[in-house]
């Protein structure tokens, strides 16, 4: 996706979204509530038109594409099963469309798969919270679609369904190998979702996992009670230090945690390198460079009117002490 | 069996007062008959009562059907068409309100005395509530269902078939029991101001030979035929919204 603009009337405009989501990788797309991560997936959808840029599907184009031609899955926030069809008729109507062989024998593999089967002839007024959710994930995965996109599908369960629902939803995802993007507004359940955090504020892509730096610590030691010196090959980094403990740490930060300047700062600052730029790559807003500190590659971007004031064969870099994160690698966090 | 004898109790006691009253001394036959009389008068007039009965039914079925069938087609339209909406359902709003058999004078004005005034009559009577409550029920339909059927490449014309129709179905019939018996009593109507033929033609003959045990047998005709297509629509709707119940 690239440099999308999207109206819309509950949160306004959308601008200048670009993020890119692997194929068969599970991307969420984080924010609060008005953020516009809805917006964002009814642009994809085609429910609602991009105003600006483009958006691509396995490689085609498929902006101006209609709805209904877009080889997309979408499960609502409410699940939007059709209430008028049984379980049956709900997870077989996207194979009728479409005209396909077998339809019998595959509504019943996903029946299966989903552990459903008892339910296929009741009603969606019918069932439970947990069976609509299951429903909608099998009606959606039966036509195997290029692109999964889920708008909040367990914000209506209780903790415990939620949890259960997750897993459940999670190993059917990994046994499809579909490329997922799912919205929600809870970290927790972004961090247990997704391959690629993408995260969206008032409209604005915040970052994405793509614009995360992160540097395997060589050596850690301790300053304060809450400040580490992260030492790596050639430099070292002064970082916040949470309690707990790990073999291995990694310091993460972002892109827009950076600021590049090709003159040195005039007073000692803390956590400043010197490198030079490797590569570059413009945009509208901004020049996406990447940054070599003796052998270490870090990403950061530039606003394209400094561009022409840098020198790329000396940079200064200042990394925030506040944008720093200490990881543990091991236990996956400290 | 309880419940059923439970409803026809009270049927039972109401003839019976009927009878009853009817048999009073002080109150004469031709005013008010008593109900075996009436009866009686039922098989007397066999013939011509079926007859009778063909025609307004005959009238009543043309002007509903067509009311009906234009009031979903026009109605499902205007529920997904924006503009059509718009443009149509003020006017229905307008024409709705106004009692059918108010069109009946200028309805013989321009097609005199023939089988028109009761079948646009009753057209009349069942179009507008069944086109409003069509818009109703497309437009209460879950815009995310609609989006839904489309990611999955439906078809306007499936989308409406399969999805929008099946779901507009609850308001439908909601329209369909208001204005079934509605439209008998505006077919009776005009053909007992504009046609010399059908219940309503029977009525008037029985005001004019101040025959009311031929008016009772009309009326108890007319009664059951009511009740008759008011169970038929109900059944057609428990079969249609299973999915409700």
């Amino acid at each position: 996706m690239e440099g999308l603009k999207i109206k819309s009337v509950s949160v306004g405009i959308l601008k200048n979204i670009s993020f890119t989501l692997e194929k068969g990788k599970v991307g969420v797309l984080l924010g609060p509530n008005g953020a516009g991560k809805t917006t964002l997936l009814n642009a994809i959808s085609g429910i609602i038109p991009a105003k600006n840029g483009h958006i691509y599907l396995d490689g085609k184009e498929i902006t101006t594409v209609p709805i209904e031609e877009r080889d997309i899955s979408y499960i609502f926030q409410n699940l939007a099963l059709f209430p008028h069809l049984t379980v049956y008729e709900n997870i077989a109507f996207p194979l009728h469309i479409k005209k396909e062989e077998n339809i019998g024998k595959k509504v019943s593999r996903i029946l299966k798969k989903v552990d459903i089967l008892a339910l296929k002839d009741r009603y969606p007024l019918r069932l439970s919270g947990g069976e609509k959710q299951k429903v909608a994930i099998a009606r959606a995965l039966v036509t195997n679609p290029e692109l999964l996109l889920l708008d909040e599908p367990f914000a209506s369960l209780d903790f415990e369904m939620r949890k259960f629902i997750r897993a459940e939803f999670l190993k059917v995802i990994k046994e499809f190998s579909l490329t997922t993007l799912i919205v929600t507004h809870d970290p927790y359940e972004a961090e247990e979702l997704g391959n690629n955090i993408i995260k969206i504020r008032h409209g604005k892509l915040v970052h994405t996992d793509n614009d995360v730096n992160r540097i395997k610590v060589r050596s850690l030691k301790k300053v304060t009670k809450d400040i580490a010196l992260a030492e790596f090959d050639n430099f070292s980094l002064i970082v916040p230090f949470s309690s707990g403990r790990s073999d291995h740490y990694c310091v993460e930060f972002l892109e827009e945690d950076l600021y590049i300047s090709s003159s040195k700062p005039p007073v000692p600052t803390l956590n400043t390198l010197r490198g030079k730029i490797i590569s570059h790559k413009e945009n509208a807003e901004r020049v996406h460079v990447k940054i070599d500190i003796n052998g270490t590659i870090i990403k950061g971007h530039i606003p394209w009117y400094m561009w022409h004031e840098i020198n790329k064969e000396e940079v200064y870099i200042i990394i925030k002490y506040r944008g720093t994160k200490l990881k543990g690698v091991n236990d996956g966090g400290l | 069996m309880d419940r059923k004898l439970n409803s026809l109790l009270p049927i039972a006691l109401f003839l019976l007062i009927w009878e009853l009253v009817g048999r009073l001394p002080s109150v004469p036959t031709y005013l008010f008959p008593p109900f075996s009389s009436v009866v009686v008068k039922l098989f007397t007039v066999k013939g011509l009562l079926l007859e009778n009965i063909f025609f307004t039914l005959f009238r009543v079925t043309i002007g509903f059907v067509i009311g009906t069938a234009s009031g979903i087609t026009l109605g499902l339209l205007a529920g997904i068409n924006e503009k059509v909406n718009q443009f149509m359902t003020p006017i229905a709003s307008i024409i709705y309100p106004i009692p059918s058999i108010g069109w009946i004078p200028v309805l013989m004005i321009w097609f005199g005395i023939s089988n028109s005034v009761p079948v646009i009559a009753i057209f009349i009577c069942s179009f507008f509530p069944i086109f409003l409550n069509t818009v109703r029920g497309v437009k209460d339909i879950d815009q995310s269902i609609i989006y839904a059927a489309k990611t999955m490449g439906t078809s306007k014309t499936c989308l409406i078939r399969k999805i929008i129709l099946p779901l507009a179905l609850p308001n439908i019939f909601t329209g369909l029991k208001l204005e079934s018996g509605m439209s008998i009593r505006t077919g009776v109507v005009a053909e007992m101001l504009a046609i010399p033929s059908g219940l309503g033609y029977l009525l008037m003959k029985g005001e004019s030979l101040i025959d009311t045990q031929l008016i009772f047998v009309v009326l108890i005709v007319m009664g059951l035929i009511s009740l008759v297509v008011d169970y038929t629509i109900r059944k057609v709707e428990v079969k249609l919204l299973t999915w409700k119940a």
